[in-house]
């Protein structure tokens, strides 16, 4: 341990105040964290630090944290506490939880969670899984990637063995071109997953190209050879004419694409399915595909098991129409899967394209040659493509694009990682450890295919606007408990202001909050347990980034607060089923998951990173598959440009464009009284923040005040609206008032507002609904068939001034209060 | 440009522009290394101080803009006007290049018979801020006790830099990072602000690729982002 003259002690330790991903220094003296700096060994951040992790000291000991275990005195929401001990605090959670689990089964307990700054959400799906039996865990799954990029990367590159590497990863280190897909990854991964401003700077210095996607002059399009100014929404027609462009143009991956795809699969075109085994043989597998054989003129059957023909020496046809006889004798034309993509991309010009997303067609030529042409080139792709109703498709077309390119899982392209042999917990992981059987039918999964069905899930999780309206309805079974771990579902969730205050305020009996600070959501607890900032206990994560991160403790934890390690290992121990959790330590714990990889947490901590093993290509030696059969994990084996497992579903096996559900030309009248398109979450107006949290860090809170509203000059104008006067935004589902931010930088018929706002300030409940972006939008507008995404962007809305700021809420500029 | 004789060294900062992201992290490092107030909890909107601040600069129509962005601080400068201004000579400059203000002998002209302050005027850039709770002005030191401490660290700022934007170094020592820069980018892609003050500003800019210095240097610095307090008294 370095020391210094002054007696100041710096330790090493990975940061996770996003997402993790930089190597920090911490300055501690007398046992007191006094600085925090970046780690110039950091592989990701190379010694910048970001405003969060710099600011990190004034979140730890600042007033707001939740100091001891606490229950509720007055009614819920009273903001009247009572100080208990840990142990009063564990043994009626551990008496409650049983008696709710033995009387009316487990599902009618819900355990959340959001985005880990706790990190040991994991065990804790572990523990209500296993031990409470419950399947209705709610993340923010279906507002975030994992119930859409890993979807779309489910059924078309394919489950990867376990632990999971994700097609969420780009390589921005060796990318030649890099592709921000309404990300602006210098705003949003400033720090997620590892410095993303950090590394596009590097990639701007070595003359990478940037293509930016945005209706947002943004960071990222400021430093882009070209940005694609978009219209929200309408992501879909620019992936398909992208895909347009490039294989009418040939500018594909010839190899990769009759090599590797199911594009030569044939489609029946009576029924428009793909043809399966089963139509052709009677008892045939309807998981083999049949595709022409150009040396036979006959057609073969694709033996998925085998993850090969059924015939050697096969030239299968890209193109063409065929006759195909049935099982049942009738013969039906067949066209291949290819042939069919590109009868739906035809009519995709970018011209065409041009008239749905309002980009110029040259600009949409130019960036589709681009990106590929340059090579190799990666696209990043943020939550707006999760956050609408049609998540699905558009994952799927941009992940298509990364494949018929050339770009999956290469080196500079986007990439599945590999994970070191990283022990993981969580359900499955160990014998014993899962859910009880029966409960996993239990889950509320609002009939979505990606919540319910485990073939198309890495990460199942129940439908989270469904549970909220169960808890409500009582129906189809009642749900009486709520374990909540660093979640904030009245700021982070849809439409909190109909189901969500009454599940909590009236309807749930039993409510445990561990958090770190006090929120509008914790002050609805019965019991509230005070957890430790990831600073204040010893942790190792394979999250998402190539590699394993090590975070050492750098202080004692603060007041009575206590890792969620301890919160999981006494309620497990105390609901007899200790058997489970055997560790007594932290950092036992992490030197059992780091058992395989030969090296302990405290040598770990020496560097706190160590990355993956770099392989590339994985599909050509059989890394992607549990039979370690060259291909793709999925149900042909192929990378399904033409997914049979959506089809089987009743889902469009190629991406379709529909427009937004609200939209200018799908309701024209609504479009009259809400002239402009609003977009909620882009963190454009300097975002110092993650999601609902660090509000209440005044150096973080003083770069962004307020919640903003943008606006452009034009439009402010035409509404007599001004900068930084306070704005009403109004949609048909409800109203919540913004500062505004009036700029040239938006598209003049779109208004942007920054989410999760709530004013730390104020008396609880914290003006929750003063200026949420999330009563402005409804799940029950509709929501994706796969995913069950919820239309949280692009839906239409109106500004107009309004006379201040929310009650309470101080504005120097305008008065208030 | 006039030369200063006294100072052997110049310390100062080269800004790349081309790769200045506008995060904002050298004025919440600066805070945290410089202790400086933070606003109070109950009034978190307030605004707290700053010794340095991100300007952006915005120009075009939707959707043809450029924007572009200058982090500017006390500029260290050759010949500071600042301190000729001080009645009090709490301003000095250091051998090295050092701009300072002497704890103790501001008293933020208290005294003074129309009670004005005379040096926060005095800058042409505004980069002195009025400490209202210590009652003295204040302004970037680039570091001064870093670099004494070490002669190979950095300032805060540009230790933390996300873009890695900003160089530290002896302006006077061809060998410097910034010299070296500067020799990289061409002298005449290097500009300070306001040139026609003739007093050596240690705090330069390379401009961005594409833009002409021309148009760089007369850019509108009204627009805000992040950092330095409103004073109504500039």
């Amino acid at each position: 341990m370095p020391k210094t003259e002054t007696g100041t002690k710096v330790l090493k330790t990975a940061c996770y105040l996003c997402h993790g991903g930089c190597i920090l220094l911490a300055h501690v003296k007398d046992g007191k964290l006094i600085k925090m700096e970046g780690d110039p060994d950091g592989p990701h951040n190379r010694g910048s630090i970001c405003e969060k992790g710099n600011a990190a000291i004034q979140y730890i000991y600042g007033p707001h944290r939740l100091k001891y275990p606490m229950k509720r005195v007055g009614k819920r929401g009273e903001n009247k506490w009572q100080r208990i001990s840990w142990d009063e605090a564990l043994d009626t959670i551990a008496e409650k939880l049983t008696y709710y689990r033995d009387k009316f089964g487990g599902e009618s307990i819900v355990y959340g969670w959001g985005t880990g700054r706790v990190i040991d959400n994991i065990p804790f799906k572990e523990f209500f899984g296993t031990v409470i039996g419950t399947p209705n865990g709610i993340g923010i799954g279906h507002l975030c990637l994992t119930k859409t990029r890993m979807p779309a990367m489910t059924v078309t590159t394919g489950k990867m063995p376990p632990p999971p590497g994700f097609a969420i990863n780009r390589d921005f280190e060796k990318a030649n071109c890099i592709v921000g897909w309404g990300d602006t990854i210098i705003d949003s991964r400033n720090d997620f997953m590892g410095a993303g401003g950090t590394r596009i700077a590097d990639a701007l210095r070595r003359g990478c190209k940037l293509i930016a996607i945005d209706p947002v002059y943004t960071r990222l399009a400021q430093k882009s050879s070209i940005w694609l100014p978009i219209r929200p929404g309408t992501d879909i027609a620019l992936a398909l004419a992208w895909q347009h462009v490039i294989i009418f143009e040939g500018l594909y991956d010839r190899e990769f694409v009759e090599k590797w795809t199911n594009a030569p699969f044939l489609v029946r075109m009576d029924t428009r399915n793909i043809l399966r085994r089963s139509d052709v043989e009677k008892g045939g597998n309807p998981d083999h595909f049949v595709a022409w054989d150009t040396i036979s003129r006959a057609p073969v059957i694709w033996n998925s098991t085998e993850v090969a023909y059924e015939k050697p020496n096969v030239k299968p046809a890209m193109s063409g129409t065929y006759d195909v006889k049935l099982a049942d004798g009738k013969v039906i034309k067949c066209r291949t899967a290819w042939d069919v993509i590109k009868e739906n991309l035809k009519e995709w010009t970018p011209e065409k394209a041009s008239e749905v997303t309002w980009i110029p067609a040259e600009k949409i030529r130019e960036s589709a040659i681009m990106y590929a042409t340059t090579k190799p080139a990666c696209i990043e792709w943020g939550v707006a493509m999760s956050q609408c109703a049609r998540s699905t498709a558009i994952n799927q077309a941009i992940l298509q694009l990364e494949c018929i390119t050339g770009n999956f899982d290469v080196r500079g392209g986007n990439a599945c990682w590999l994970f070191p042999k990283f022990r993981n917990v969580g359900l499955g992981s160990r014998p014993g450890i899962g859910l009880p059987r029966g409960q996993a039918e239990k889950r509320v999964t609002g009939g979505f295919p990606f919540s319910s069905e485990q073939e198309l899930t890495i990460a199942p999780s129940a439908w989270q606007p469904g549970v909220w309206k169960q808890i409500v309805t009582g129906k189809p079974y009642p749900i009486k408990v709520y374990f909540a771990c660093d979640s904030n579902p009245l700021v982070g969730h849809e439409k909190p202001d109909r189901y969500i205050i009454q599940a909590l305020r009236d309807k749930l009996e039993f409510i445990v909050w561990a958090d770190i600070t006090m929120t509008p959501s914790t002050q609805y607890a019965d019991i509230l347990l005070p957890s430790c900032t990831p600073l204040e206990r010893d942790w190792v994560s394979n999250s998402m980034e190539a590699g394993v991160f090590a975070g050492q403790k750098v202080i004692e934890p603060v007041y009575e607060s206590k890792p969620d390690f301890f919160i999981y290992r006494e309620l497990t121990h105390r609901m007899g089923r200790g058997d489970i959790w055997p560790w007594k330590t932290e950092e036992e714990w992490c030197d059992w998951q780091l058992e395989e990889m030969g090296i302990t947490f405290r040598e770990l901590t020496k560097t706190c990173f160590t990355p993956s093993p770099e392989d590339w290509k994985k599909y050509e030696t059989g890394l992607f598959r549990k039979d370690k059969k060259p291909g793709f994990q999925t149900t042909s084996g192929k990378c399904e440009l033409y997914s049979s497992v959506l089809e089987k579903y009743g889902i469009a096996p190629i991406p379709l464009f529909s427009y937004p559900l609200q939209s200018y030309e799908k309701n024209p009248e609504l479009a009259r009284d809400y002239p402009l398109i609003l977009i909620t979450g882009s963190r454009e107006v300097n975002y110092p923040f993650f999601h609902s949290q660090y509000r209440q860090v005044p150096r973080l809170r003083e770069m962004q005040p307020f919640p903003m509203v943008m606006i452009h000059s034009d439009t402010a104008a035409q509404n007599g609206i001004k900068d930084g006067d306070w704005v009403w935004v109004q949609s048909k589902f409800g109203k919540s008032r913004f500062k505004a931010d009036v700029t040239p930088r938006i598209m003049p018929r779109v208004v942007s507002v920054t989410h999760s706002w709530w004013y730390p300030e104020l008396p609880p409940p914290y003006g929750v609904f003063e200026s949420s972006c999330n009563i402005l939008v409804d799940p029950e507008l509709g929501a994706d068939p796969g995913t069950g995404t919820t239309e949280l962007r692009g839906i239409l809305c109106k500004v107009y001034k309004a006379e201040g700021p929310p009650p309470g809420v101080v504005d120097k500029e305008q008065g208030g209060a | 440009m006039t030369k200063t004789a006294n100072s052997a060294k110049q310390y100062g900062i080269l800004v790349d522009m081309d790769y200045c992201l506008g995060c904002g992290i050298c004025v919440i490092a600066c805070k945290q290394e410089n202790n400086l107030p933070p606003f109070t909890d109950d009034e978190p909107t307030a605004g707290g101080h700053a010794w340095n601040q991100v300007l952006s600069i915005t120009n075009g129509k939707y959707p043809d803009l450029s924007r572009h962005y200058l982090p500017v601080h006390c500029m260290h400068c050759e010949e500071p006007p600042c301190l000729p201004a001080c009645p009090k000579d709490a301003i000095y400059k250091r051998e090295d290049g050092f701009v300072l203000i002497a704890k103790g002998k501001c008293n933020a002209c208290v005294d003074q018979p129309d009670g004005v302050m005379k040096c926060v005027p005095a800058c042409p850039y505004g980069a002195i801020q009025f400490n209202e709770q210590k009652g003295v002005v204040e302004a970037c030191t680039l570091c001064v006790h870093r670099i004494d401490a070490d002669p190979k660290a950095q300032p805060a700022c540009v230790r933390a830099c996300i873009g890695r934007c900003l160089s530290f170094g002896d302006f006077n020592d061809p060998n410097s990072a910034v010299s070296n820069k500067t020799k990289l980018a061409g002298k005449e892609n290097v500009f300070v602000l306001k040139p026609e003050k003739n007093i050596g500003p240690a705090i330069k800019y390379i401009k961005p690729k594409g833009v002409s210095v021309d148009k760089v240097a007369r850019l509108d610095l009204s627009e805000k982002m992040y950092g330095f307090k409103k004073q109504s008294h500039v």
